[in-house]
C-alpha cells in the first residue's frame, strides 16, 4: 500500500498543502513508512515525544482529492459559502436581540421569532464550522498507538510493598485497641448522618394516614364552597365534595367551615354518586349508609392516590385516569379491573335538619388512598 | 535554554519576536509545565463514525440545559405559598395558586425570552435522556462496554438514572395539575416501600401528602444536588474516555493497538464545536416553534382534580406502563400491607437497572472473555448479546406503549381492558420471540457474510459447463471501501477457545449452572469459527 493520502494536484498553495506538508515531509509518502505529522520531534527527547505523537500511516485510507484541494476556485467558493453561513449567524443574533427588546412579548409571534432567530444564530455558526472542517481542512487519517493499561509486574510489586510497609508503620495490625476504637468511632460518626435525615420533618407519620378531615356531622361542600342538599344531584349525577366542619361561633351558633386547602382536599376528597333506585347493594354492616340512592366514596384511588374522576353512567363504573383501575359503584366500589386491589372506602351519608348532606358517623372507617406498610 | 515548540511550527518562526499569544503560552509554561501535555492532548486522535456522535448529543444537551436552566432560575420562585394570580394570562386571573405556578406563568407570558428558554429547556431535557438511551444502545450492540471500559458503562447507567430523576424533578417544579399528579404518585410509591416507606415519604415531602414547603426542597435537588452529581459523573465519563481512548470499528489499518481518525486539533475540535451549535440550533427551533408542556392549560395543582389522558415525559412512560399492567397484587397480613405499586415501580426498575449496570461483568463471566477490546463488533457478530438487547428493548417498548394505553385505546377505539390484557400477555411472550428472531437473524447474516467471503457475490449469470452441468458465476468480494467499517468475514466467538468456563474440574451446582449458561451464550459458534480473517484486519 503505497498511495499518498491525498494528491494535491497543482494547487500548491491550498490550505491542505500548507498544513499537511511541512518542509521535508513530502518525500516520505511513497516509501510506505509511517510519517510523523508536523515537524519531526527534536532529537533530544524523541522517545518521550514519539510515544504521544499522532502518526499518519501512509495507505491507511485514501480518498480522491476534493474539488477544494485541486481547484482554487472551488476552494474560494467553499470559503464564500462558509462566510455566508457565518453572516447568517450574525443576522440571527441581531434578529434575536431586536425581537427580544422591540418585540411585543404578548403577541403570538414573539416566541417563534425568538426561537427561529436563535436557531439561525447558533445554527449558522454550526453549519459554517462543519463546512469549514469538511471542505477546507485537510482530511487526515492520523494514527495513534494505544498502550496497555496494565502496569509492569515490577511497578505493581513495588507499589504493593510500599503500601504494605505504610500499613505496617500505621500499626493497625499490632494495636488491637487502636483499631477497634477507630472502627467504633467511625461507625458512630457515620450513624450521625441519620440526624440531618430525621430533621427533614417534624411531622412524624404516627396515625396521620389513618384519618381524614371528616368529622361527625360535617356538611358536604363543593370545591366552589356550596353546601350540597339532598335532591340536588340528579339520578346518574356525581359531585366531588369536601368536609365543612361544624364550629361554634362567638354567639354560640353552629357554623360550617369548608375545608378547601390542599391538605384537606388531598385526603378528604369524596365523590357522591346518585344511583338509580334499588341497584345499590350495600356491603354487610353498611345498610343505611346511602341516602335516596346517593352513595359517598373516597375520591382518592386506593392504588396510587390519584383522584378517581371518570364516571360511566351506563355501567356505574368509576375509572381512575392515572392507571385505569375500575371500581364498581353499586358493589361497594369494588376494584374490578386494573392494578387497584382494594375497594374505595365508603363514607356513611346522612341528612341534617336543614336538608344538607352530612357525614353521618364521622370519618372513614379505614385509611383512604394508597397502601402503606403500617396499614393493617 | 531554548524551548522546543510544538509540531507545525517551522524552525524559522522561533527566531522571530514572539507574538503575544506565544508569550502568554511561555509564561504559563514556565509556571505549569504545560507544553508536553498540551501537545499530547491536542494531538489526541478521535475515530470517525456517525454513531459516535450520539453521546455528544447527550453532552451538548446537558450544556444547553445548564445554560437555559440558569436563565430560568433567575425568574422562577419555588415557593408553595398560595397567592391570587394577577398576571397577563387572562383565563387564570383571580385563581388561587402557588408562587411556583404563578412564576412559571410569568416566565411564560411576562418575561422577555422566558417561554422560548423554558421550552428549549424542556426539549433539551427530553433530548438529553433520549440521546443517553440511544447512546446506550450503540455502546451495547457494538460491545463497546467490554474490558477495559466497564466502569464507564457503569457511570453511563448512573447518568441515565440520574437523568431520569432530574427530568422528573424538573417537570414537577411548576406545580401545575400534571406535575402535582405525578408527585402524588411518587409519594404513593415512596409510601409503598416495606418498613421504611411511610417515614421515607414523610421525610421527603415534610409530612403527609402534599407535604409542607416541599417545592424548595425539590428545587434544591433539581438545580444543585442532581446537576452537581450529573456534572461530576459526566466529568468522570469524559475523563475515562479521554484516558482510555475511543473504541473504533474494524477497518483498513485499524487494529486493537491503534486509533485512526482526526486529531482533536484542529479538525475534530471544529467539527465538534459545529455539532454543538447544530444541536443548540435544533433545540432553539423546537423551543421557538414546537409548544411543549403548556402548563397554563392544566391549571394549578388540586389533589381532587386530574385531567384524563395525562401523560408523563417519555422517559417515565415505561414505569407508568408497568404500573398499569401490574395485576392487583397487594399483600396484607400480620398487620402490614405491601402495596401493588411497589412491584412495578420499585422492584422492577431496581432489577432492570441492576442487570443493566452489571451486564459487562455478567457477559465476561459467562463467556470467559477476560481480554481487553478496543475494536467494536457489529451486532450480528455477537448474536446472543444482540438477541438479549432486542429482548430487553421489546420488554421496554411494551411497557412504554402500555404507559399510553388509554390514549391508544381512545384514538383507535379499542377497549381499554383489551389494551391492558394485550400488554400483560405481550410483556411475557414478545421478548422471547424477539430474542429468538434476532438470534436467528444474526446467525443467518453471519452465514451470508461467510458465503460471500468464500464464494463471492452471486452474479445471476448461469453458465452451462461442457459436462452439461449448470453453474452460477460468482465474482469475488470487492476490496474494503477505505474509510468505512470493514465487514469482517470471520465468525465471532464470544468465548476464546480453551478458556471456556474457567472452572475445569469443578463439579459444583454453581459451576454446572454457569457452564450451562455459557453454552447459551456461545452456542452460535458451533458452526465453525476458524474462518480466514479478511485481509483488512491485521
Amino acid at each position: 500500500m503505497s498511495e499518498q493520502d491525498e494528491t494535491p494536484a497543482g494547487g500548491g498553495g491550498s490550505v491542505f498543502d500548507r498544513v499537511k506538508r511541512p518542509a521535508g515531509g513530502g518525500s516520505d509518502g511513497g516509501s510506505g513508512g509511517p510519517e510523523v505529522l508536523g515537524t519531526p520531534p527534536a532529537p533530544t527527547d524523541s522517545t518521550q515525544l514519539e510515544e504521544h505523537t499522532a502518526w499518519r500511516h501512509a495507505g491507511v485510507a485514501h480518498r480522491a482529492p476534493r474539488a477544494e484541494d485541486v481547484d482554487r476556485r472551488a476552494e474560494r467558493r467553499a470559503e464564500r459559502l462558509i462566510a455566508f453561513w457565518f453572516t447568517a449567524s450574525v443576522i440571527g443574533t441581531l434578529g434575536f436581540i431586536v425581537a427580544n427588546f422591540v418585540g411585543d412579548k404578548h403577541k403570538a409571534y414573539y416566541t417563534p421569532v425568538l426561537g427561529t432567530a436563535l436557531g439561525l444564530a447558533v445554527g449558522g455558526l454550526g453549519i459554517g464550522m462543519i463546512l469549514w472542517a469538511k471542505r477546507l481542512m485537510p482530511h487526515e487519517q492520523a494514527v495513534q498507538e494505544r498502550h496497555s493499561f496494565k502496569s509492569t509486574d515490577e511497578e505493581t510489586a513495588v507499589f504493593e510493598e510500599e503500601v504494605a510497609l505504610g500499613f505496617h508503620d500505621m500499626g493497625l495490625g499490632r494495636h488491637k485497641l487502636l483499631r477497634r476504637s477507630l472502627l467504633g468511632a467511625g461507625a458512630v460518626l457515620g450513624g450521625l448522618t441519620v440526624v440531618p435525615l430525621l430533621n427533614l420533618t417534624n411531622a412524624k407519620p404516627g396515625k396521620k394516614l389513618d384519618h381524614t378531615h371528616w368529622v361527625k356531622g360535617a356538611r358536604m361542600v363543593t370545591g366552589e364552597g356550596r353546601f350540597v342538599k339532598l335532591g340536588e344531584i340528579a339520578i346518574g349525577g356525581i359531585e366531588t365534595v369536601f368536609p365543612a366542619v361544624p364550629i361554634t361561633n362567638a354567639s354560640g351558633e353552629t357554623e360550617f367551615e369548608p375545608l378547601l386547602d390542599l391538605h384537606a382536599k388531598a385526603d378528604s376528597a369524596t365523590i357522591l354518586v346518585r344511583l338509580e333506585p334499588g341497584i345499590n347493594k350495600p356491603r354487610q354492616g353498611r345498610d343505611g349508609w346511602d341516602v335516596d340512592g346517593l352513595v359517598a366514596y373516597s375520591k382518592i384511588c386506593s392504588h396510587a392516590g390519584c383522584p378517581v374522576s371518570l364516571y360511566e353512567q351506563q355501567t356505574h363504573h368509576l375509572l381512575c385516569p392515572c392507571h385505569q383501575s375500575v371500581f364498581d359503584v353499586p358493589d361497594g366500589c369494588r376494584a374490578i379491573f386494573g392494578p387497584a386491589s382494594r375497594s374505595l372506602p365508603q363514607l356513611a351519608l346522612g341528612v341534617d335538619d336543614e336538608g344538607y348532606l352530612i357525614a353521618r358517623d364521622g370519618d372513614y372507617t379505614e385509611p383512604i388512598g394508597p397502601a402503606f406498610w403500617e396499614r393493617s | 535554554m531554548t524551548t522546543t515548540s510544538g509540531p507545525g511550527a517551522p524552525a524559522p518562526k522561533l527566531a522571530k519576536r514572539p507574538s503575544p499569544v506565544r508569550k502568554m503560552n511561555r509564561a504559563v509554561d514556565e509556571r505549569f509545565h504545560t507544553q508536553r501535555s498540551l501537545r499530547e492532548n491536542l494531538n489526541k486522535v478521535f475515530p470517525d463514525h456517525w454513531s459516535f456522535m450520539i453521546g455528544e448529543i447527550a453532552l451538548y444537551s446537558f450544556v444547553i440545559l445548564l445554560l437555559t436552566g440558569i436563565y430560568l432560575t433567575l425568574f422562577f420562585d419555588p415557593s408553595n405559598t398560595e397567592i391570587i394570580y394577577d398576571g397577563s394570562y387572562v383565563p387564570l386571573k383571580g385563581v388561587e395558586m402557588s408562587r411556583a405556578y404563578a412564576s412559571t406563568l410569568d416566565i411564560s407570558f411576562d418575561t422577555r425570552a422566558g417561554l422560548v428558554f423554558r421550552q428549549i429547556h424542556h426539549w433539551a431535557a427530553l433530548l438529553f435522556v433520549a440521546a443517553i438511551i440511544v447512546h446506550l444502545f450503540r455502546v451495547f450492540f457494538t460491545g463497546a462496554y467490554r474490558k477495559p471500559r466497564e466502569i464507564n458503562w457503569l457511570i453511563g447507567v448512573g447518568l441515565l438514572v440520574m437523568g431520569i430523576f432530574e427530568g422528573f424533578a424538573g417537570y414537577s417544579l411548576p406545580d401545575d395539575l400534571l406535575s402535582g399528579t405525578g408527585l402524588r404518585i411518587a409519594s404513593s410509591i415512596a409510601q409503598s416501600i416495606p418498613v421504611v416507606g411511610t417515614w421515607a415519604s414523610f421525610l421527603v415531602f415534610n409530612g403527609e401528602w402534599p407535604g409542607t414547603n416541599f417545592l424548595p426542597r425539590l428545587y434544591v435537588a433539581h438545580i444543585l444536588l442532581i446537576p452537581g452529581l450529573l456534572l461530576a459523573l459526566i466529568g468522570a465519563h469524559m475523563g475515562i474516555l479521554w484516558f482510555q481512548k475511543h473504541t473504533d470499528f474494524p477497518g483498513p489499518g485499524k487494529t486493537e493497538d491503534n486509533v485512526v481518525g482526526h486529531r482533536v486539533f484542529p479538525v475534530f475540535a471544529v467539527k465538534s464545536g459545529g455539532f454543538f451549535m447544530m444541536v443548540f440550533a435544533m433545540l432553539a427551533l423546537l423551543g421557538g416553534l414546537a409548544q411543549i408542556n403548556p402548563i397554563w392549560l392544566f391549571g394549578p395543582y388540586d389533589p381532587s382534580k386530574v385531567s384524563s389522558a395525562s401523560q408523563p415525559d417519555f422517559y417515565i412512560g415505561f414505569l407508568d406502563g408497568s404500573t398499569r399492567l401490574m395485576p392487583p397484587w397487594e399483600f396484607r397480613g400480620l398487620g402490614h400491607t405491601v402495596a401493588a405499586v411497589f412491584w412495578p415501580t420499585v422492584i422492577l426498575p431496581g432489577i432492570l437497572f441492576t442487570l443493566l449496570a452489571l451486564y459487562p461483568w455478567l457477559e465476561s463471566k459467562f463467556t470467559g472473555d477476560r481480554e481487553s477490546h478496543n475494536l467494536l463488533q457489529r451486532p450480528r457478530e455477537a448474536p446472543t448479546r444482540t438477541a438479549i438487547g432486542a429482548m430487553s428493548i421489546t420488554f421496554y417498548v411494551v411497557l412504554w406503549i402500555s404507559g399510553g394505553n388509554d390514549v391508544i385505546a381512545k384514538t383507535f377505539s379499542i377497549s381499554l381492558n383489551a389494551m391492558t390484557w394485550a400488554g400483560r400477555v405481550g410483556i411475557i411472550i414478545l421478548p422471547p420471540i424477539a430474542y429468538v428472531v434476532t438470534k436467528k437473524l444474526c446467525i443467518a447474516l453471519n452465514a451470508r457474510d461467510h458465503e460471500i467471503a468464500h464464494h463471492g457475490i452471486e452474479t445471476g449469470i448461469i453458465r452451462q459447463l461442457p459436462s452439461g452441468e449448470f453453474v452460477e458465476d460468482h465474482r469475488p468480494k470487492p476490496d474494503p471501501v477505505p474509510d468505512h467499517p470493514v465487514v469482517p468475514t470471520h465468525r465471532f466467538e464470544l468465548s476464546p477457545p480453551g478458556e471456556h468456563g474457567n472452572g475445569h474440574g469443578k463439579t459444583g451446582v454453581a459451576t454446572r449452572a454457569r457452564k450451562a449458561v455459557t453454552g447459551f451464550f456461545t452456542e452460535e459458534k458451533a458452526e465453525g469459527g476458524e474462518e480466514p480473517v479478511s485481509g483488512a484486519r491485521h
